[in-house]
């Protein structure tokens, strides 16, 4: 089911009935159960048996692992069971044709003679995101941050919960779960901030993303005949394209779960306002990059060691970062990139030292040359990383960086309305920079009711008014 | 909770205010479009007074290649022909004839060969002619609640751009074609009569690869329960394979003849003719392969007439 579907809005507001005319802890997350698993079944029901599969695994294991004493070997045994259940479903259904393609191939380079072994695996939506939220909650229950709940029934429930099942933000059991646990109070000001998220969020993927995602999909779509300017504006709107659908889903995620007295965190904070890749790190997919920071990285032993061995951690860090978002060589050379971009700035970093340029947030509204210089530069070195994590191929994104290169001219091709998408492009940028300092734009705005709903109608219209030809999908179920 | 539901209620009662005018206004005001000729070959399909009708059913191919009023001239016996476009799917295409079928019909089921390739039913661009559906027996799986629900803003843009086409469609009404105006009485598109070939025959796309055999299994099916239906009002129906260009029909013959050796062996209602049988020259094609000139229409509808001669049933008393 999409958020961005009458259906949605249907099931939500069902949802929302029954959730707050039955307030008590038991009746609301047997409601979320039932939600969650119809949201996700309306992809494909044989869905609904993994995540089944996979939450009462956990669920098992995580008191068993509760019930053995820290440090024993037997509790070890059951972190590296539901390691090898989670990553094995992981593994099967996102990495089997990649890893089985790759194989073969370099089999064939070599002239060993492989037969394929083809198996037509369906990548279930959201594979990736719900499997770390379960591995997280395996975590925190063996380092003891966590006790593990007896009730299966809030377990299930936050493994499920329909807003961020699919496509994140990827919650902390530790933060997440207690919430579970006891009943939910209605908060009017929580429902209505909720409602203001789930606009903007909407304004983000079907207005912007969307008319962006249409330009791209044109010029990424036949490289050889585009120019090297349309690739460049294309690269650029493509970072756009996948900053608003991403972003976007968040917040709709979020407001509805606001809309259910539920916190998620915080998925974005402004990532192209950043001076450096780490920087950029910290505001980009925030949920992810704690959790393999919390759960990969810290383990690897972080920062603590020589210069030589955190920066094999980070390298490390972001090339799973690379193959969790995708099975293919695109996107380990994309997440090896940035790996590469955060050693670099770790070489020359001097320990101790404070930041040169304050943060995006501390920034008057007109910043320093400084500022804008980091912030450009920033900007143009993850620009050239989503080439990678855009093109269908490794011999597309090496033509899309020649022909940018050597200014290729095109052959005719006139992609849809560039004209009109910078407009949008400065638009956005312009509107979350004034309101930086905010989760969101309209959570700032403090107009009386009639002018704030002129606004919030003109936005909502505009989504109609200016949707491209052919919506995309957003890019993230994909992984 | 009351004042939050007041709030967000008073909000979406204005964008509902905004829709139903939009709805009343912009988008019904015009109901002069191509896909609103569907509500004339309704009503021609539920007068009564017409028994042994002979009813052309399919895409365009039919719509665009076939003319009634001629082959009622030939066959003596009233022609109504339903054919429109073949994104309508072939649920659409079968069930809207069926619910007007009389004893004494006769049904020849000319479709588009892409229905014996692919699903036709889930074509979008059906959106920009919601509309035209009011009060017909059938709708099309993307008009259906469930459907445009899961679509929704997509649904809601298409209604922009019908709109944003009104004047797109006013202009063609100038010229002819793809306007209810452009249909005759019988159903027929007339409207680009007498004009030339937008490009020879042999320069319209037109591709057919051998469909999957459990896919064809499923449109055998749903034909053979189409023709049981009409066999149950008294109807008879017969299939007819459309004309191609010589040279396309010569790129896929094989495929062609193997498709209709599968039909006629699984099919329970008899097949009228081959893929073969008539093919179409140089300047026979208007503008695709299935849009015909009106040399090409007085092909068709002769080789049509003499199959249908020969199976004709006497035609039962008004």
């Amino acid at each position: 089911m999409n958020f961005i579907s009458l259906t949605y809005l249907i099931l939500l507001a069902t949802v929302f009935a029954l959730y707050w005319t039955f307030p008590t802890k038991r009746a609301q997350n047997l409601v979320l159960l039932i939600a969650s698993y119809l949201f996700y079944g309306w992809w494909d029901w044989r869905f609904l048996g993994l995540i089944l599969l996979s939450s009462t695994t956990d669920y098992a294991l995580g008191l068993a692992i509760y019930s053995s004493p820290a440090g024993h070997r037997r509790r070890q045994v059951f972190v590296g069971l539901s390691l090898a259940f989670n990553l094995g479903i992981l593994g099967f259904f996102k990495y089997f044709n990649f890893f089985e393609h790759s194989f073969a191939a370099m089999a064939h380079r070599v002239g060993l003679p492989v037969g394929e072994l083809t198996l037509d695996v369906i990548l279930p939506v959201g594979v990736s995101f719900y499997t770390f939220q379960s591995l997280s909650y395996i975590f925190d229950v063996n380092r003891g941050r966590l006790t593990p709940t007896r009730n299966l029934l809030d377990f299930l429930a936050y493994v499920s919960f329909f807003p961020q099942l699919v496509a994140g933000p990827i919650e902390r059991a530790e933060r997440l779960l207690p919430q579970f646990q006891k009943a939910r109070v209605f908060d009017y000001d929580e429902a209505c901030a909720g409602c203001r998220e789930m606009l903007w969020g909407l304004v983000k993927k079907a207005w912007l993303a969307d008319n962006f995602g249409y330009y791209v999909r044109q010029v990424y779509g036949d490289v050889p005949h585009a120019s090297g300017g349309q690739l460049l504006l294309g690269t650029f709107f493509f970072g756009l394209q996948v900053y608003c659908d991403f972003s976007g889903y968040s917040h709709i995620a979020i407001g509805s779960a606001r809309l259910l007295g539920v916190s998620l965190m915080r998925n974005f904070a402004f990532p192209y306002f950043a001076t450096s890749p780490t920087d950029f790190w910290h505001r980009w997919h925030i949920s992810l990059s704690t959790w393999f920071r919390d759960y990969l990285y810290f383990p690897l032993g972080g920062s603590r060691g020589t210069r030589a061995r955190t920066c094999a951690n980070i390298f490390v860090v972001f090339l799973i970062s690379g193959l969790w978002h995708g099975a293919a060589w695109t996107f380990v050379i994309w997440g090896c990139l940035h790996g590469l971009l955060l050693i670099s700035r770790e070489l020359v970093r001097k320990k101790g030292a404070p930041p040169a340029v304050p943060s995006a947030e501390d920034s008057p509204w007109l910043p320093s040359w400084a500022f804008l210089w980091r912030l450009a530069g920033t900007f143009l070195a993850v620009n050239f990383c989503w080439i990678f994590f855009r093109a269908a191929s490794l011999d597309d994104a090496l033509l899309v960086i020649q022909r940018i290169a050597t200014w290729a001219p095109g052959s005719g091709m006139r992609p849809w309305q560039p004209g009109r998408l910078m407009v949008f492009g400065v638009l956005l940028l312009a509107a979350e920079w004034t309101w930086r300092r905010y989760v969101h734009p309209l959570a700032a705005i403090r107009w009386p009711l009639p002018l704030r709903y002129a606004l919030y109608t003109i936005l909502l219209w505009a989504c109609v008014v200016y949707s491209p030809p052919e919506p995309s999908t957003f890019i993230y179920f994909a992984f | 909770m009351r004042r939050f539901l007041l709030k967000l209620g008073l909000f979406l009662a204005i964008q509902i205010a905004g829709v139903a005018w939009y709805e009343s206004t912009v988008w019904s005001g015009n109901n002069q479009g191509y896909m609103d000729a569907l509500q004339d070959k309704a009503a021609l399909l539920a007068r009564a007074d017409e028994p042994g009708r002979v009813i052309l059913v399919g895409g365009s191919n039919t719509a665009w290649g076939l003319n009634a009023v001629d082959l009622g001239h030939a066959l003596g016996r009233p022609v109504v022909n339903t054919g429109l476009h073949a994104a309508l799917g072939l649920d659409v295409m079968l069930d809207f004839p069926a619910a007007y079928l009389r004893p004494g019909d006769l049904v020849v089921l000319s479709l588009e060969y892409e229905h014996y390739q692919y699903d036709t039913r889930h074509d979008e661009t059906i959106w920009t002619s919601a509309p035209s559906f009011r009060g017909l027996p059938v709708r099309p799986v993307t008009l259906q609640p469930v459907y445009i629900a899961d679509h929704f803003l997509q649904y809601v843009a298409a209604a922009r751009d019908h709109a944003v086409n009104l004047n797109k469609t006013h202009q063609r009404q100038e010229e002819g074609e793809f306007t209810r105006g452009a249909f005759d009485g019988r159903g027929d598109m007339i409207g680009h009569y007498g004009k030339p070939p937008l490009a020879p025959a042999e320069g319209f796309a037109f591709d057919f690869h051998a469909p999957a055999p459990v896919f064809l299994g499923q449109i055998i099916a749903r034909l053979n329960g189409f023709a049981a239906a009409a066999k149950a009002r008294g109807a008879q129906v017969y299939l007819c394979f459309p004309p191609l260009p010589g040279q396309k029909f010569a790129l896929y013959h094989a495929q062609l003849a193997a498709l209709d050796a599968t039909l006629r062996a699984r099919l329970n209602f008899p097949v009228l003719n081959d893929p073969g049988d008539l093919l179409l020259a140089h300047d026979d094609c208007y503008n695709t392969v299935y849009h015909l000139t009106r040399p090409g229409i007085d092909k068709r509808d002769a080789a049509l007439a003499e199959k249908l001669q020969g199976v004709l049933p006497p035609r039962p008393a008004p």
